[in-house]
C-alpha cells in the first residue's frame, strides 16, 4: 500500500460530530472527508474507494445499514465503523452481522475512535 | 554468595528465615488484594536471598498448590468452577509446564559445566522471562489507567482478536455459558502453563484470558482459575520435586507469612477503589521488574559474558533486594493505610449516626 | 391495575403480541426501546451497556455506576407507569426491575429458530446464513445483557409464569388466551403490591438523584425504601463520597426518614417473627458490627394470593396490635419534610416487634431494611433481588406454626433454596453466634492447631539436612516417595496453618 495516506469518510447528520472528528483525525495525518447527507456520502463512496467509512445509523434518507452495505459492495476491503447514540444490542449485532468492523456507542472520545481506526489499519495492511 | 547447606539449598539462619516469611506476607497481601499473583514478588525475592532461581520457582509453585487447594474448595462449593473448561485448560497447560521445567532444569545443568556461578544460566533465563513478561503486563496496565482515566476496562486488543477467532472445533462450556475454539483454548493453556512453570506466575494470563477472550463471567473465571492453579501447582510441584528443586523449608516459611497476608489483602479490596488497586498492582509489578533487571548483570558476569569489579556484585545485589522490598512494602503500606483510614471514617460515621438517632 | 412483563428478546412477533395484548386488555404499552430512549434523553449512556454485552466486555468501574443509574431509571419508569394505570411492558426480562413485586405477570415468548431466521431474512433483508448467525448471536447477547444488568442467567423459561410459543400459535390466538390468563387472581394488583411499587419507586428516585448529584455520582449505593423511610448504604471504599449521601437524600420529596450507613457487607436475616431481644438478635447485632454489615430482615409470611384488602396491611393472623400504626412516627424528620402527609402504612405496620427492632438497630448505627418473602419456597427466586451482593444469610426460627418434623424439613429446604439464589453462605442463627463469638472451644482449637503447626516447623527446622536430602531424590523410588510426601504434606500444612491464621485474625476483626 506504500505511503499513501489513509482515506477516511465520516458520515453523521449532526454537523458538529463530523467537524470535531475531522479535526481530531487529521491530527493523526489521515485524509478525512465529512458528510451530513447520507445520499451525498453514498454517491461519494461509489466514486471513490475509501479505506475506512465511519457512519451513524439513524439518519434521514439512507440509513447507516444501507451505507454499510453499499460501502462493502463497492469494496470488500473497506472497514466500516458504526457510531451511534442509539446503540442497542439488536442494532449492534445487526451491524456486525452485516460485516461492520466495529461499533462505538456515543458519547465517545475521539481517542476511542482513533484506537479502532488504528486497529482497522493494521488489518488493512496485513 | 550464600553458603549452600546441601546441594542447591541455602543455609537458613533466623534472619534469612524471617525475610522469607516477610516475602510471603507481602506476596500474600498482594495476591489477596489483586486476586491472583503474588508469585511475581516471592520468586525474585527468594532469588535475591541467594536461593537458586529454579529452587525459588519450584518452592513457590509448591506453595501455590496448597494455597489454591484451600481456595478452590471454597469456590467449588458455590458452583463457580467450570470443571470442563478447567480440564481443557489444564491438559494444555501441562504441556506448557513440562516445557518450562525441562528448559529450567536443563539450563541449571549447563551452568555447572561452565564452572561459573551455580545455576546462573537458569537464573538469567528466569530473570529475563520475568522482566519481559511482567514489564509488558505492568506497562499496558499503566497505559490503560493513564489513557482512559478509568473510563474503560483494561485493554483487550489481543483478547478481541482471539475472541473473534471461531476456528472449529468449537467447544461449549455450560457452567460459564460460552463457546470457545479449541485452538484459542490451547494457546491460552500453553502460555499459562509455560509461565507458571518458568516464573511461577500463571493467574496473570488465566483470569484475564478467560474473562476477555472467552467471555466467562468474573466469578466463574476466578473460581476456575483456582481449580486450575490447584492442579497446575500440583503438577508443577511434582515435576520440580522429582528433580530435587523444592525446598520444603522455604515453602513452609512462605506459608507462614502469606496465609496471614492473604486475609489482610482480601479485606483491603473492600476498602480501596478499583483504580487504586490497578495502580498499586502495576507500580508494584514494575518495581519488581526493575529489581530483577538490576540483578541480570550479576548473572551475566557469573556466566562470563561481561566482566566488572567484584564490588559491584554486592552493590547490584543490594540494590535489587532493596528495590524489591521498596516495591512490596510500598504496596502493602498503601493497602494497610486505606484499610485503617476506612475503618476510622466508618467509626466516626457510626458514632454520629448513633448520636442523631438516639437523640 | 396490573403489570405485565413480556420477555420477547428481539422478536418482532413478540412486539406485535405485546401491543395486541395491551390493546385487548386496555393497558398502556411500553417497550424496552422506549425506556432506553427515555434513559438516553436523561443522559444515561445506555449504548455503552448495550455494546458491552455485544462485545463481551466487562464493565469498568465507571460503567458499573452507569449500570446502577440505568437500573434505577428502568425501575422508576416501570413503577411510575404501573402506578398510573395498568401496563404491558415488553422487552428483556422487565420483571427483574421490580424485585419483590409478587403480582407481576411474567410472560416469555418463544419462536423456533427456523421461523425466526425466515422472519429476520425478510425484515432485515439478510441472506440465510447471515440471518442464522444474527439470530443465534443476538439471543446470546441479550442473555449476556440481562446477566450484566441483573446478575441473573437470562436464558430459559425459568422465572416466567407463562411461555407462549409464537412459532406455533398465531398472535391473535395467543393474545386471546393470554387475556384470560391475565385475569387470574394471582396477577391482580393489591394494596400490598402498590406499596411495593411505591417503595421501589422511591428507592429508584433516590438512587437516580444520587447518581446525578455532583457530590455523590462517583460512588455505588444501595437504596431501599419502606413507606418513606429510605436506607442508603455504601462500601467503605466510597466513604469519602458517601458522606454526602445524607444531604442529597434529604432534598428528595417523598423521603420522610433516612438512614445512611457505610457497610462492608449485607446480611440477610430470614425469620418468622422478630424480637429486639434474645440470642438471635444479639448475634445479629454482633455480626453486623463485626463485619460492618447492613441487615436486611426478611419476614417469612404466608402470603395468601390475592390477599384481601383488609389483611394486606396487617401481617397475617393477629400476631400484634390490631390498630395499624405507622412504622416510623416516633422519630423526627431531619430532611425538613414534615409529616403533613398522612402517614403511609409501613410494610409491617401491625408489627410492633418489627418497629422496635428497627429502632433498636438504627440506634446502634446499623443500617436495616425489611422485605417480605413468601413462605411458598418456589417463589423465593423472584422475591430476592439478586443484584445485591449478600455476604451471609442467617435463617432464624422459621415455620414456627408447623410440627417439628415438617419444620425441620422445610427449614432445610429453605436453606437450600436460599443458597441457590443468593450465592452466599447460609447459616442458622446458632452457627452465626459461633462465627462471630470466639469461645473457649475456639481458643482450645487455636492452641491445638498452633501446637501442630509449631511441631511441623520444629521437625523441619531441626532436621533440615534430612528433609533436604529426602527432597533431593536420586532413585525412582525415592522420587515417588518425595512427590507423594510433598503432595500430602503441603495441603495439610496449608490447611492447618490457614485455619489457625484465620482464627487469629478473627480475634482482630480482620475477615
Amino acid at each position: 500500500m506504500g505511503d499513501r495516506r489513509v482515506q477516511i469518510l465520516i458520515l453523521d447528520d449532526e454537523e458538529i460530530v463530523g467537524k470535531r472528528l475531522k479535526t481530531a483525525l487529521e491530527k493523526s495525518d489521515y485524509e478525512v472527508e465529512i458528510f451530513q447527507d447520507s445520499r451525498d456520502a453514498v454517491a461519494r463512496i461509489t466514486e471513490k474507494e475509501f479505506d475506512i467509512v465511519v457512519t451513524d445509523i439513524r439518519m434521514e434518507e439512507v440509513d447507516g445499514m444501507k451505507v454499510l452495505e453499499h460501502a462493502l459492495e463497492r469494496s470488500a476491503r473497506t472497514k466500516v465503523i458504526i457510531i451511534t447514540g442509539y446503540a442497542t444490542v439488536e442494532v449492534a449485532r445487526e451491524a456486525l452481522t452485516r460485516g461492520a468492523f466495529d461499533f462505538i456507542a456515543k458519547p465517545f472520545k475521539p481517542n476511542d475512535l482513533r484506537e479502532v481506526i488504528v486497529r482497522a489499519i493494521r488489518e488493512l495492511r496485513f | 554468595m550464600p553458603n549452600f547447606l546441601f546441594q542447591d539449598f541455602i543455609v537458613l539462619d533466623f534472619w534469612t528465615a524471617a525475610q522469607v516469611a516477610l516475602l510471603g506476607f507481602i506476596g500474600g497481601v498482594l495476591s489477596g488484594f489483586i486476586g491472583s499473583g503474588g508469585a511475581f514478588f516471592m520468586t525474585p525475592g527468594m532469588m535475591n536471598l541467594g536461593v537458586p532461581g529454579v529452587v525459588a520457582v519450584g518452592s513457590n509453585i509448591s506453595h501455590k498448590f496448597g494455597k489454591a487447594l484451600m481456595g478452590s474448595r471454597k469456590h467449588g462449593e458455590m458452583g463457580n468452577v467450570d470443571t470442563k473448561l478447567g480440564i481443557f485448560l489444564l491438559l494444555t497447560s501441562f504441556i506448557g509446564i513440562r516445557l518450562a521445567v525441562w528448559i529450567n532444569t536443563t539450563l541449571f545443568g549447563v551452568a555447572d559445566t561452565h564452572g561459573g556461578g551455580k545455576g546462573a544460566a537458569a537464573d538469567l533465563y528466569i530473570s529475563l522471562v520475568f522482566v519481559c513478561i511482567l514489564s509488558a503486563v505492568a506497562i499496558s496496565m499503566l497505559r490503560d489507567i493513564v489513557a482512559s482515566r478509568g473510563d474503560e476496562g483494561p485493554s483487550r486488543r489481543i483478547a478481541d482478536f482471539l475472541g473473534r477467532m471461531r476456528l472449529s472445533p468449537v467447544i461449549i462450556f455450560p457452567v460459564a455459558d460460552v463457546k470457545v475454539s479449541l485452538w484459542v483454548l490451547s494457546i491460552v493453556g500453553l502460555a499459562t502453563g509455560y509461565l507458571a512453570g518458568t516464573i511461577g506466575v500463571g493467574g496473570f494470563i488465566g483470569v484475564p484470558a478467560m474473562i476477555y477472550v472467552f467471555g466467562v463471567p468474573t466469578a466463574v473465571a476466578t473460581g476456575t482459575e483456582l481449580f486450575l492453579a490447584t492442579f497446575m501447582g500440583a503438577f508443577g510441584a511434582l515435576n520440580y520435586v522429582v528433580e530435587g528443586f523444592v525446598d520444603l523449608r522455604l515453602v513452609v516459611l512462605l506459608y507462614f507469612g502469606s496465609l496471614v497476608g492473604i486475609y489482610v489483602g482480601t479485606y483491603g479490596t473492600r476498602m480501596v477503589k478499583e483504580i487504586v488497586i490497578r495502580l498499586v498492582t502495576s507500580v508494584v509489578i514494575l518495581l519488581c521488574v526493575v529489581s530483577r533487571a538490576i540483578a541480570i548483570p550479576v548473572y551475566l558476569r557469573q556466566l562470563g559474558f561481561v566482566d566488572f569489579d567484584e564490588v559491584w556484585v554486592g552493590r547490584l545485589n543490594g540494590a535489587s533486594k532493596g528495590m524489591l522490598f521498596v516495591a512490596g512494602a510500598s504496596g502493602v503500606v498503601v493497602i494497610i493505610f486505606n484499610v485503617v483510614s476506612a475503618f476510622r471514617r466508618q467509626a466516626s460515621i457510626r458514632r454520629r449516626l448513633a448520636e442523631t438517632t438516639g437523640a | 391495575m396490573q403489570l405485565v412483563c413480556i420477555s420477547r428478546g428481539e422478536q418482532e412477533k413478540g412486539k406485535r403480541f405485546a401491543q395486541q395484548l395491551a390493546a385487548k386488555l386496555t393497558h398502556e404499552c411500553l417497550s424496552q426501546e422506549e425506556v432506553a430512549e427515555i434513559a438516553i434523553r436523561e443522559g444515561v449512556a445506555v449504548g455503552k451497556l448495550e455494546t458491552a454485552a455485544v462485545k463481551k466486555h466487562q464493565l469498568s468501574e465507571r460503567q458499573v455506576l452507569e449500570k446502577e443509574h440505568y437500573q434505577a431509571l428502568f425501575t422508576r419508569v416501570l413503577c411510575e407507569r404501573a402506578l398510573k394505570g395498568s401496563l404491558v411492558f415488553h422487552g428483556r426480562a422487565g420483571h427483574l426491575a421490580v424485585p419483590g413485586l409478587s403480582s407481576v405477570l411474567r410472560i416469555r415468548t418463544e419462536i423456533d429458530t427456523e421461523t425466526r431466521v425466515e422472519e429476520v431474512m425478510s425484515r432485515l433483508s439478510l441472506d440465510r446464513a447471515r440471518a442464522k448467525v444474527y439470530v443465534e448471536n443476538v439471543d446470546e447477547d441479550i442473555s449476556r445483557w440481562i446477566r450484566t444488568i441483573y446478575n441473573v442467567s437470562g436464558s430459559g423459561a425459568l422465572g416466567h409464569d407463562l411461555v407462549v410459543n409464537l412459532g406455533r400459535v398465531d398472535v391473535g390466538g395467543a393474545t386471546t388466551a393470554t387475556c384470560a390468563f391475565a385475569q387470574l387472581p394471582e396477577f391482580q394488583t393489591t394494596p400490598a403490591s402498590i406499596k411495593v411499587l411505591e417503595d421501589l419507586l422511591l428507592a429508584a428516585r433516590v438512587r437516580i438523584a444520587l447518581a446525578r448529584d455532583k457530590r455523590t455520582w462517583a460512588a455505588g449505593f444501595r437504596v431501599q425504601a419502606d413507606a418513606g423511610h429510605v436506607t442508603v448504604s455504601y462500601l467503605p471504599r466510597d466513604s469519602a463520597v458517601g458522606r454526602h449521601a445524607s444531604e442529597v437524600v434529604a432534598e428528595i420529596p417523598g423521603v420522610m426518614e433516612k438512614t445512611c450507613a457505610m457497610v462492608a457487607s449485607n446480611i440477610l436475616w430470614v425469620q418468622d417473627r422478630f424480637q429486639a431481644t434474645g440470642a438471635t438478635f444479639e448475634a445479629i447485632v454482633k455480626a453486623a458490627r463485626h463485619w460492618h454489615s447492613a441487615v436486611e430482615f426478611v419476614k417469612l409470611t404466608h402470603d395468601p394470593t390475592p390477599p384481601s384488602p383488609e389483611t394486606t396491611d396487617g401481617d397475617g393472623a393477629g400476631t400484634a396490635a390490631s390498630k395499624p400504626l405507622p412504622l416510623f412516627t416516633t422519630r423526627k424528620v431531619d430532611g425538613g419534610i414534615e409529616e403533613d402527609v398522612a402517614p403511609v402504612p409501613g410494610r409491617f405496620t401491625a408489627d410492633g416487634e418489627l418497629r422496635e427492632i428497627f429502632g433498636e438497630l438504627n440506634a446502634r448505627g446499623i443500617a436495616a431494611s425489611a422485605s417480605r418473602l413468601p413462605d411458598d419456597l418456589r417463589r423465593i427466586q423472584t422475591a430476592i433481588d439478586q443484584t445485591i451482593p449478600y455476604s451471609l444469610v442467617v435463617v432464624g426460627d422459621v415455620f414456627l406454626d408447623q410440627g417439628q418434623a415438617a419444620r425441620v424439613r422445610k427449614q432445610r429446604e429453605l436453606v437450600g433454596r436460599l443458597a441457590d439464589v443468593v450465592k452466599a453462605p447460609v447459616v442458622n442463627a446458632e452457627d452465626l453466634g459461633q462465627m462471630v463469638h470466639t469461645g473457649w472451644v475456639d481458643y482450645a482449637k487455636m492452641v491445638a492447631l498452633a501446637g501442630v503447626v509449631a511441631a511441623m516447623f520444629l521437625v523441619i527446622f531441626n532436621h533440615q539436612e534430612e528433609v533436604l536430602r529426602f527432597f533431593s531424590p536420586a532413585t525412582i523410588g525415592a522420587k515417588i516417595a518425595a512427590a507423594a510426601v510433598l503432595l500430602v504434606f503441603v495441603p495439610l500444612f496449608a490447611a492447618a496453618y490457614g485455619t489457625l491464621a484465620k482464627a487469629v485474625l478473627k480475634v482482630f476483626h480482620v475477615e
